[in-house]
């Protein structure tokens, strides 16, 4: 049977797309702009899933983005929603929580043995005896959840971005596009945004036939998109609220985070279920739902329908399905139909029978509904003696409406119950947030517009600063639209409140009565409203079910709150974009040409050697051996480079670190130790002197900006006259190190190089290649060698004319890892490798770099006092026996001693300089003090023992570093 | 035609000056007062950073100024133009920029890095931004990513684009 209609005036399927899909392994057909369930639904499938607890069949309930039993799997994805995801060519669909089937689900017989599985069932059973608990959890964990999560999945993410505004308008129904429209009239900056593809709401699916708003809606419609001042976001959801007005807008490309001044919340009503028994089959709908497929998707959901209602808006509800070609078998009014008015006349009219003050008792079907027993209500209950069977494949409820106020709670807002209307509506709303529409309890054409012009007008006065007041319920509806207890008892039950998890009428009444009286303690223990739909559906006649039991109003009862998000969000659109800043030196490129691999160094890209990766470790090896006999050249403009300027810039230096920087000598430089008030160590580099008031601060690779922030708080906080320059970025800087780093540096330069005029530890200014630079003899590598400060433009040229100078010497870049090797043969430690987030110079040996009796204040000096006697660990050289495998210890391996762990390995390597691997490790006190060999536990388990030695492994006098090499040498 | 255009801008020389004699670094060459203001004269752009701290980019051949504590900066500066570039920088940086005025001087994070902006006061003209050159490859490929973005979107924003 083909369930497609005739072309309907605001539908929104193009006929001349046709999309091809799966479902259960079966190919189906359908048009672009069906969602999956509209899809299904035209191809006559009815059922799109089964419930979460009993597997029971269940089919469309609202295609409004709450259709928590239509939840799909994709190969991609759990739980894409069915009445909202539109479909895609070739899509593969399973349904979610299916064991089998929809048709044909295996764990449907979970229904049989449901009496033992009563509300919070959980809480009480499968813990005794206890060893049965690992088999019960593997059960329940196979049990529960919904879709499976593709864990080969490919990590998407989309972007976020800002917006701001003065106004946002949430909804762009009747209420909202007036709104929006009159805001933007009084030249407010608007943004309106609606969860539909499509603008428009109710008028384009409740009020669709209706010849009187015809020119309205096309006119808001025209007017709202081409307005100047309003932006206009479709399927856009606005997610949540945060303090001054800033909301997560959810849109197909990724979430905006927006700013407004106001909000104007249009967000509508939900409709309600009524509460019988066998409620949920499939074909038992809310009447809104069905209005919204015939409208939006062109789909007949059944051809006998049977309408129950409360209010107008079932009656519209039935004449539209009339309209459809569907046949109405009757209208079960819950009250009188005196109440009905015109449209109830119209309905009359079509010659459709309406049973006044009945309800429905029982809906019946095996797989899908089939007949519905029909009775006149009695007081609350069902009078079966004048019980009438009618045949139909539909029902469609329209018994009441909740408020979609979720945002509104979250804001801050206080909603009560009207009797009037038998709804919740605002009662207090916080600064700058406004109401309209339906949500406000106004609910004809009229009285949304009068509402929406007037809240804009309100909305207006307050981002002008003038004083606004208006009485909320100027406009409200004097007739109720919802009923005051749409639930019919049934001794059998499953009579569900709420579809999400499966609750019927009596779990909630056994609840209350082991004593979960509260609303938000019968929300946790029974799980009302904690489903995909988060209680859409079900809050609000749980509530009703607990203020009865209670002999209470409903504002007495109390309700829930929902909190940000209170609708899914994608993992995709709360990543955003990845902002993962990259930093490359000038001699990238150069390093790039020459096979450098790279390495991450903080946010820097540095060369961890150059050649082929499968040749790593002799690259390495290569690298060091050029170093220690020739000449090596690396790039060191990851540096932190800062000018310290002024007339105390002296003591600001002496402040921030740990050594006497105002005795530092014009054109020398000093070993600067940074330590923190806890005297942790968090930083290190040298302090150079160029004038009485000008210093030059090196700082490490990735604590650059640290150092650069801290010795801007200490000029902030101590009031000191000194200007400080972060020049980071702007130079470069290269080590030349080795003993004929002289010899090809000094033709290039018009400083002297000699080691009368240039010692070690010296800094000169001068220039190299016609560039200007500073020249700062240090040596981290434990060689002569010269490290050449200059701006980020010169440093190509620069280091390709070294290069060249140095290529009959034998010259070779290096990289980090060969210039690790290098320090540590020299036995000189890595902030932050050799270091931790608790380590003090004394433990690493540094104890003369920590001048407690000659220096009156230094920061982190009183900490460092105490713990000068109490040092708990130690940082300890060791070396492995030569011929040990080179790769066996690595670092973070532990030491072990008498299967306790006594320290870890900081820094490990093979030295060629020294032929077998060497090491530092820190070790706990006391062990540290002995001299035990240290036992290394190694991945494979095995323990590898390793001898102690003195620090450093190489050149312990620091002659080829401090000494001219070629006297050395001789 | 791009939606947003990135034009490199290399005919300038970056300065920093701070310092007391700062402010008579610049001969005849035109200052801003305020803190955070900028001033553009005679091709020059000088931003007043701090009391006496100035950025100042300066016409390659132009006299280039002169004080003890002024130091060259090699900032990548790039001119960002095209209808959408206010859609560009909102994917990027959490600053309003339909508020930024003609001439206004900013410092912001944009994409996780430290950048000045700079709005052209002529119409149309878009915004300068300048960070440190070592952000170059990076900033430039996120700003591309996202114009590609941006241009195969098809978001009906109404009337107000």
């Amino acid at each position: 049977m083909n369930y497609r209609l005739e072309p309907q005036p605001y539908e929104w399927i193009s006929r001349d797309k046709t999309i091809r899909f799966t479902f259960e392994g079966r190919e189906f057909q359908a048009f672009e702009g069906d969602s999956i369930s509209s899809g299904l639904l035209a191809n006559g499938q009815l059922i799109l899933g089964r419930s979460f607890k009993y597997h029971r069949p269940r089919g469309a309930l609202t295609l409004a983005n709450h259709d928590a039993n239509a939840l799909f799997q994709t190969e991609a994805e759990p739980n894409v929603r069915g009445d909202v995801v539109a479909l895609e060519p070739s899509m593969k669909l399973t349904a979610c929580n299916v064991n089998g089937t929809v048709a044909k689900d295996k764990d449907a017989k979970i229904e049989y043995v449901a009496r033992f599985l009563p509300v919070g069932f959980y809480y009480k059973t499968f813990h005794k005896p206890k060893k049965f608990f690992p088999f019960w959890e593997k059960m329940i964990r196979s049990k529960a959840g919904l879709g499976h999560v593709n864990t080969q999945w490919d990590a998407q993410r989309q972007s976020k971005s800002y917006a701001f505004c003065d106004l946002l308008v949430i909804g762009a129904g009747l209420s909202g596009m007036q709104s929006a429209l009159a805001a933007a009239d009084a030249q407010l900056n608007v943004v309106l945004v609606d969860e539909n593809p499509f603008i428009g709401g109710s008028l384009d699916y409740q009020l669709a036939h209706e010849p009187r708003v015809k020119a309205l809606r096309e006119s808001l419609k025209e007017s709202v998109s081409t307005h100047p001042n309003i932006r206009l976001y479709t399927s856009t959801l606005a997610v949540g609220w945060y303090t001054d007005h800033y909301l997560p807008l959810l849109t197909p490309h990724g979430m905006i985070k927006l700013r407004s001044r106001a909000v104007i919340h249009a967000t509508g009503v939900m409709e309600q279920p009524a509460v019988f028994r066998n409620n949920d089959l499939p074909g038992v709908m809310m009447a809104s739902g069905i209005q919204r497929l015939i409208s939006r998707y062109a789909v007949k959901p059944g051809q006998n329908a049977l309408v129950l209602t409360s209010n107008v808006e079932g009656y519209r509800a039935a004449l539209d399905m009339f309209e459809a070609g569907i046949a109405v078998v009757a209208v079960v009014d819950m009250e009188s139909i005196a109440q009905r008015g015109e449209w109830a006349e119209r309905v009359l009219a079509k010659g459709i029978r309406v049973l006044e003050k009945h309800g429905i008792y029982e809906a019946i079907g095996r797989q899908t509904l089939q007949r519905a027993i029909v009775a006149p209500l009695s007081g609350e209950s069902c009078d079966l003696s004048k019980k009438e069977i009618f045949d139909c494949d539909l029902i469609a409820m329209s018994v009441g409406w909740v408020p979609a106020a979720q945002l509104i709670y979250q804001a801050g807002g206080k909603l009560s119950y009207d009797d009037t209307l038998q709804q919740f509506v605002p009662e207090f709303l916080p600064k700058g947030i406004f109401v309209c529409g339906r949500l406000n309890g106004a609910f004809t054409v009229d009285q949304r517009i009068a509402d929406a012009k007037a809240v804009a007008q309100e909305a207006v006065a307050f981002l002008k600063g003038q004083k606004e007041s208006r009485d909320l319920t100027q406009y409200r509806d004097t007739t109720a639209h919802s009923h005051p207890w749409p639930i019919i008892e049934h001794p059998k039950g499953k009579n569900f409140i709420d579809f999400d998890e499966d609750l019927q009428l009596k779990d909630l009444k056994n609840a209350i009565l082991e004593g979960f009286d509260n609303i938000e303690l019968l929300k946790r223990f029974s799980t009302v409203g904690m489903g995909p739909s988060q209680g859409k559906h079900s809050n609000m006649n749980a509530i009703r079910v607990l203020a009865r039991s209670q002999g209470l109003g409903i504002n007495a009862t109390g309700s829930t709150t929902a909190r940000p998000f209170f609708h899914p969000v994608p993992i995709s659109a709360l990543a955003g974009r990845r902002f993962r800043p990259e930093r490359r030196s000038p001699l990238h490129a150069w390093h790039e040409a020459h096979q450098a691999k790279f390495m991450e160094a903080g946010v820097w890209l540095r060369p961890e050697y150059y050649g082929a990766s499968s040749a790593r470790l002799d690259c390495i090896q290569e690298e060091v051996e050029a170093v220690r006999s020739r000449l090596g050249i690396i790039d060191v403009s990851t540096l932190g480079k800062i000018e310290v300027m002024g007339p105390d810039a002296a003591r600001l230096l002496d402040l921030a670190y740990t050594m006497k920087m105002s005795t530092l000598k014009q054109g020398m430089t000093r070993y600067a130790l940074m330590v923190d008030d806890s005297g942790v160590i968090i930083d290190d580099g040298i302090v150079g002197r160029l004038a009485s008031d000008q210093f030059y601060v090196t700082a490490t690779t990735s604590h650059a900006d640290a150092t650069y922030k801290i010795l801007s708080k200490y000029v902030q906080f101590c009031g000191l006259n000194v200007r400080l320059v972060n020049r980071t970025g702007s130079l470069a800087a290269i080590n030349l190190a080795g003993s004929e780093s002289r010899k090809v540096l000094a033709p290039l330069t018009s400083i002297s190089l000699s080691e009368s005029n240039f010692p070690y530890l010296g800094m000169r200014e001068g220039l190299l290649c016609g560039y200007p630079v500073r020249l700062i003899r240090v040596g981290f590598v434990g060689e002569l060698g010269y490290e050449i400060h200059l701006p980020h433009n010169a440093a190509l040229e620069v280091w390709q004319r070294l290069m060249v100078a140095g290529q009959a010497v034998g010259i070779k870049p290096f990289g980090v890892e060969a210039q690790r090797i290098l320090r540590l043969e020299k036995g000189h430690i890595i902030i932050g490798q050799d270091t931790d987030g608790l380590t003090h110079p004394y433990e690493v040996g540094m104890s003369w770099a920590v001048p407690l009796n000659s220096k009156a204040w230094f920061t982190g000096k009183p900490s460092l006092a105490r713990l000068k006697s109490s040092c708990q660990r130690q940082l300890v050289g060791f070396k492995l026996a030569q011929g040990a495998p080179k790769n066996l210890v690595k670092e973070c391996h532990l030491v072990i001693d008498n299967n306790e762990m006594v320290g870890r390995v900081t820094s490990v390597a093979y030295s060629p300089t020294q032929q077998c691997v060497i090491g530092l490790v820190m070790l706990d006190q006391p062990y540290a003090d002995t001299s035990n060999p240290i036992h290394i536990r190694v991945d494979d388990g095995r323990l590898i023992r390793g001898e102690r030695c003195s620090l450093p492994f190489y050149d312990p006098e620091g002659i080829r570093q401090t000494s001219a090499v070629e006297e050395v040498l001789v | 035609m791009k939606s947003v255009q990135l034009t490199p801008i290399t005919d300038w020389q970056a300065w920093i000056l701070t310092g007391p004699d700062s402010t008579s670094a610049f001969a005849g060459i035109e200052i801003p007062t305020e803190v955070m203001t900028a001033v553009f004269s005679d091709g020059n752009l000088i931003a007043k950073t701090g009391r006496d701290e100035f950025l100042a980019f300066i016409k390659d051949t132009a006299a280039q100024p002169q004080s003890s504590w002024c130091f060259r900066r090699h900032d990548r500066i790039l001119h960002i133009q095209g209808h959408a570039w206010t859609e560009l920088m909102l994917c990027l940086c959490q600053f309003d920029f339909h508020q930024m005025q003609p001439g206004e001087w900013q410092m912001l994070a944009v994409a996780g890095i430290n950048c000045w902006l700079w709005k052209d006061p002529h119409p149309d003209q878009g915004i300068l931004i300048g960070f440190d050159p070592g952000y170059a490859e990076y900033l430039e490929h996120i700003f591309h990513d996202v114009i590609n973005e941006i241009e195969l979107r098809s978001v009906n924003l109404g009337g107000a684009l």
